[in-house]
């Protein structure tokens, strides 16, 4: 099947749905309880670059981790290029790191997604945002996951 | 005709202006719910649609996300940049709120992916599936496939934007919609 036959036949499932009732009065009421937020410029800037800052802090301070005598695997780590996955390859390749390193790196990743989630309350339709908050939530998880087993 | 192809044509033909939209957009900016309201009936079956099949038809679901979706819009409106148009700023915050709420049901997407991959081969066509078979087979999708695949193929996004958005690289999402396409093959083939 070519792709033209393909969308044509996804088409189907395509296009405006009514919802089966009027959702209007709930978010009428809804909205009635909550203030618009009327700062269209300022915090954004603030908020992205702070998230962006934190999120580079957690990437720098787990490339210090990286670097310390530590097992074979490392080896690896430290040829890998791409400082974005610098924790990852900590997460995978230190073994043995401390619980309390773990734990700081963290508390920054923690930083980080906060940051990031306050900056997409602000600019909501910002793909970046999601994107980076979905990478440093992640980081997190692996983060929290090797605490614990650790 | 059904019910739904009826709704279709009403909605593109009453389409507002754009002109028309800047204008009730400006109006709730500053507080006008009858104005928002107006923007909500002219764009409530669009976003409800995508975020319907995003949730895999689950209209209990969909309705609280568009809900969710609206009332956001409302707090954000200020951040609008009038340069775009706000049917496609609209479109995009919902459609995150939607995944930011299936974010939370990525960890427990289940761990036979690998399974499912294998599982996704076959070129069975199905140009004869009715609409209803199309959709409960969407449903059925694994999360992120089905996310791929609604954003790619029903909804028009590239993968760049899909991986954007989803957080992947761009070369996972022509994976994932491969093997979405796949499983959607197999599971049609075996409806019919």
């Amino acid at each position: 099947m070519s792709e033209f036959e393909w969308r044509n036949g996804m088409r189907k499932v395509g296009g405006p749905v009514e919802p089966d009732r009027d959702l209007w009065p709930d978010i009428a009421a809804k909205i009635s309880a909550v203030p618009q937020d009327l700062r269209p410029s300022r915090l954004p800037t603030f908020a992205i670059a702070a998230g962006v800052l934190v999120a580079c802090g957690a990437v720098l301070f787990a490339w210090q981790l990286q670097n310390k005598p530590a097992p074979q695997q490392q080896t690896v780590a430290v040829n890998t290029p791409a400082p974005k996955r610098v924790i990852n390859n900590v997460v995978e390749s230190d073994e043995h790191a401390p619980r309390k390193v773990l734990a700081n790196a963290n508390d920054e990743l923690s930083d980080a997604s906060v940051s990031i989630q306050q900056a997409l309350e602000q600019r909501p339709d910002a793909v970046f945002l999601v994107n980076l908050l979905n990478k440093t939530n992640s980081q997190r998880l692996r983060v929290m996951k090797k605490s614990y087993a650790g | 005709m059904d019910g739904s192809a009826l709704r279709v044509n009403i909605s593109i033909a009453e389409t507002p202006r754009e002109d028309t939209v800047s204008a009730l957009v400006r109006r709730a900016s500053a507080g006008d719910t009858k104005a928002f309201e107006a923007l909500y009936r002219d764009h409530v079956g669009r976003i409800y649609g995508t975020i319907l099949r995003l949730v895999a038809m689950d209209r209990a679901r969909a309705e609280e996300l568009t809900q969710e979706a609206f009332v956001r819009a409302w707090q954000k409106l200020g951040s609008f940049r009038h340069e775009s148009a706000f049917s496609t700023w609209l479109h995009r915050l919902s459609v995150n709120t939607a995944l930011m709420a299936l974010r939370g049901k990525r960890e427990t997407e289940s761990a036979d992916e690998e399974a499912l991959e294998l599982a996704a081969g076959g070129e069975i066509p199905f140009c004869a599936a009715e609409r209803g078979d199309l959709e409960r087979a969407v449903s059925e999708l694994p999360p992120r496939a089905r996310a791929v695949l609604v954003l790619h193929d029903v909804e028009g996004w590239k993968h760049e934007e899909i991986s954007a958005e989803l957080g992947m690289a761009v070369g996972s999402s022509k994976a994932q919609l491969h093997r979405a396409r796949g499983l959607l093959r197999r599971a049609l083939g075996e409806a019919a």
